[in-house]
């Protein structure tokens, strides 16, 4: 009996090693943002060019991993593609504050170090997830805001620009709507919640895009990295920072769990400090990288907030969970097979 | 009868009795004396752990002994730049500003954000704008300015050293008899609600913009009814990438260890092994405070209607 137990036992474990195995192909996972898309909304041609520039970061931040670099590198790389799209809220293409400025935030963690680096709201800095980076490994600080960030990424050698550089016609004219609707409070750039407090919100958005990108991967040394980048909120005043740039709060990376990065309404992400909390669930609660994932949203939910994340655990299994109608998604397995989606 | 706990903190940091004057360590008795008497007296009165904790750091920011509202450190370009948050535990709703100048108590502009905004985190000119707006008292900046912390800055104006909260690792002449630090508060009121606040004017000679824990919900400054108030100050660095004060709340609620294992995990396990030099003070539901420091000194003081009763410095 002794004996039968053991063996049905050993079985056990390999099988659920195999299983494991088995859904553990994943090393790259991107989002761009998460809010009220749906497919009412969506053209066709818009669809496509969504789909190809998710693509386009999916294969960019690949080509890294199988080249063997970190997935550091992978994370910078792929963030900069996304940056450098006008249709994600990051970098070029970011959207407006009260005053007209696009003001920047972004932070990446090292899950091997646990070294981490941010900057937020920069307005000079063409790619803020490499200034964050270069706050991560050529500075003493995590965190640098503002004027002062833009001098350090200037002196760390990092490409600035004019202001005008982050210039789109599209997020001009969402400023121009948001001011004329509601001059007093600000509105979350891609959310149509008519669930939440009005009040507190504000006015319900009335501009459809969405935002914030980030990255996880995983890398041959068996190494986490996560990176969030954004241009915040539509219409934001009084020098706002939202959860994106918070480590914690909308970007963790630790080897011994998990990579996260985030996208929603930052104030209750900060308030949660989701990204560690799914870090949290699973190191001391043993819960596994989706399990973590539903829990950590629903606990946004519960709190009045929406959103998503992307996570991606040490050993290759993610997850990709959000409560609002849709979010720019995609990943990328070792062996190149790419997936990609869109609305819920 | 629903037991009430007043903890606070006023910097953690290379604090030795052998640095101290006799005068000067009463200065800084008296000023913890001081501020937990004000803090307490909300509770028993019946207030809110938010309201107590922040009696308590205003009465600290108002003290020129403590890095935080007057007596604020010096940035590199000799400016004041002061940072605070606060977390309510029942709501989880917080407020946080970072990059202020001219505000008197930045605490009260924490809590204003926290109450009467959108917002959790705000920074810099536009959190000043939403100070003006609110009503938030300003003073100028001679309000603000010590002439300690002054010929402390211009003796490291030039180098790129800069010091943090108490240590001098840089500046062991400059520091030998004075020291800093950050100020917080955590406390469970009669309700059984808990709160924690941090507060301070950030480190000497600071440059570009740096953001350390105090005003980062999760790092500095965290509270959850169902599980702890937690106050953080030290190296602020490693006690953002470590989410410290989060990880203490995470470490009880998902692992069932009580505030004193999970605190002594962060603080003496894992920041140790990280270089984070630093103490923390919390307090759980049942009104248990702790008080954590891997430094030689933190300036520190507590009350509670269990009998508990602390003041002290040194490790």
């Amino acid at each position: 009996m002794k004996r039968l137990l053991l063996f049905f036992m050993c079985s056990m474990v390999i099988l659920s090693s195999l299983f494991a195995q088995q859904k553990g192909d994943y090393i790259l996972v991107i989002h761009g943002g998460a809010g009220t898309i749906t497919r009412q909304n969506m053209t066709p041609e818009k669809e496509a060019v969504y789909r190809s520039v998710l693509q386009k970061a999916l294969e960019t931040g690949y080509a890294v991993l199988k080249s063997g670099k970190s997935s550091i590198d992978a994370v910078e790389a792929t963030i900069r593609v996304l940056e450098d799209d006008p249709h994600f809220n990051a970098g070029k293409g970011a959207v407006f504050t009260h005053d007209g400025r696009n003001e920047l935030d972004a932070a990446i963690m090292n899950g091997r170090t646990l070294a981490a680096g941010s900057v937020a709201g920069v307005t000079t800095i063409r790619n803020p997830i490499s200034a964050a980076r270069a706050v991560m490994e050529k500075s003493e600080h995590v965190m640098l805001i503002g004027k002062g960030a833009e001098q350090f990424a200037k002196e760390a050698g990092l490409q600035i620009v004019d202001p005008k550089y982050f210039w789109t016609k599209e997020r001009w004219d969402g400023l121009q709507k948001a001011l004329k609707e509601d001059s007093i409070k600000a509105k979350l750039d891609h959310s149509f919640n008519q669930q939440t407090d009005q009040k507190k919100l504000g006015i319900i958005n009335i501009d459809y895009k969405f935002g914030t990108v980030g990255c996880v991967a995983l890398d041959n040394n068996g190494d986490l990295a996560a990176g969030t980048s954004t241009g915040g909120m539509t219409n934001k005043k009084y020098g706002r920072v939202g959860d994106a740039p918070i480590i914690g709060a909308g970007t963790y990376a630790n080897n011994n769990t998990v990579a996260v990065s985030c996208t929603g309404w930052g104030e209750f992400y900060i308030r949660n400090v989701v990204a560690h909390d799914l870090s949290a669930l699973m190191e001391y609660k043993g819960l596994s990288v989706s399990e973590a994932g539903k829990t950590v949203i629903e606990k946004v939910g519960k709190l009045g907030g929406d959103g998503g994340l992307i996570a991606l655990d040490k050993n290759g299994n993610m997850t990709m969970p959000f409560n609002t109608a849709g979010m720019y998604r995609g990943a990328i397995k070792k062996d190149g097979t790419i997936e990609i989606y869109i609305y819920n | 009868m629903q037991t009430i706990t007043l903890a606070i903190h006023g910097g953690a940091g290379t604090i030795l009795k052998e640095d101290m004057t006799p005068e000067l360590e009463q200065a800084y008795y008296n000023g913890l004396q001081e501020a937990l008497n004000g803090g307490y007296a909300v509770l028993e009165e019946g207030g809110s752990a938010v309201n107590a904790i922040k009696a308590a750091i205003v009465i600290l920011e108002d003290n020129m002994l403590f890095n935080a509202g007057r007596g604020s450190v010096f940035t590199k370009k000799g400016v004041q730049e002061m940072d605070a948050a606060i977390m309510d535990g029942k709501t989880l709703d917080a407020g946080a500003v970072t990059g202020v100048r001219n505000v008197r108590n930045p605490i009260e502009l924490a809590t204003e954000v926290m109450r009467n905004s959108n917002h959790v985190f705000l920074s810099g000119k536009g959190a000043t704008d939403f100070a003006i707006k609110q009503g938030i008292k300003l003073e100028p900046d001679e309000y603000f300015f010590s002439q300690f912390r002054y010929d402390q800055w211009k003796a490291i104006r030039d180098s790129d050293n800069y010091s943090l909260d108490h240590t001098h690792q840089h500046l062991e002449e400059l520091m030998k008899d004075k020291k800093f630090g950050t100020v917080g508060a955590v406390a469970l009121d009669a309700e059984g609600n808990i709160a924690a606040a941090t507060s301070t004017g950030g480190m000497t000679n600071k440059k570009y913009g740096r953001i350390g824990d105090s005003p980062i919900i999760g790092s500095g400054t965290y509270a959850n009814n169902k599980t702890c108030g937690i106050s953080c100050t030290g190296h602020g660095e490693m006690f953002i990438r470590s989410v410290a004060a989060y990880d203490v709340s995470c470490l009880m609620e998902y692992k069932g260890m009580s505030l004193k294992d999970a605190m002594e995990v962060v603080v003496n396990e894992k920041l140790v092994k990280m270089g984070g030099e630093g103490g923390m003070i919390g307090v759980d539901a049942r009104g248990n405070a702790v008080m954590v420091l891997n430094s030689a000194g933190m300036y520190r003081a507590g009350r509670s209607s269990n009998g508990w009763n602390e003041l002290a410095i040194y490790k």
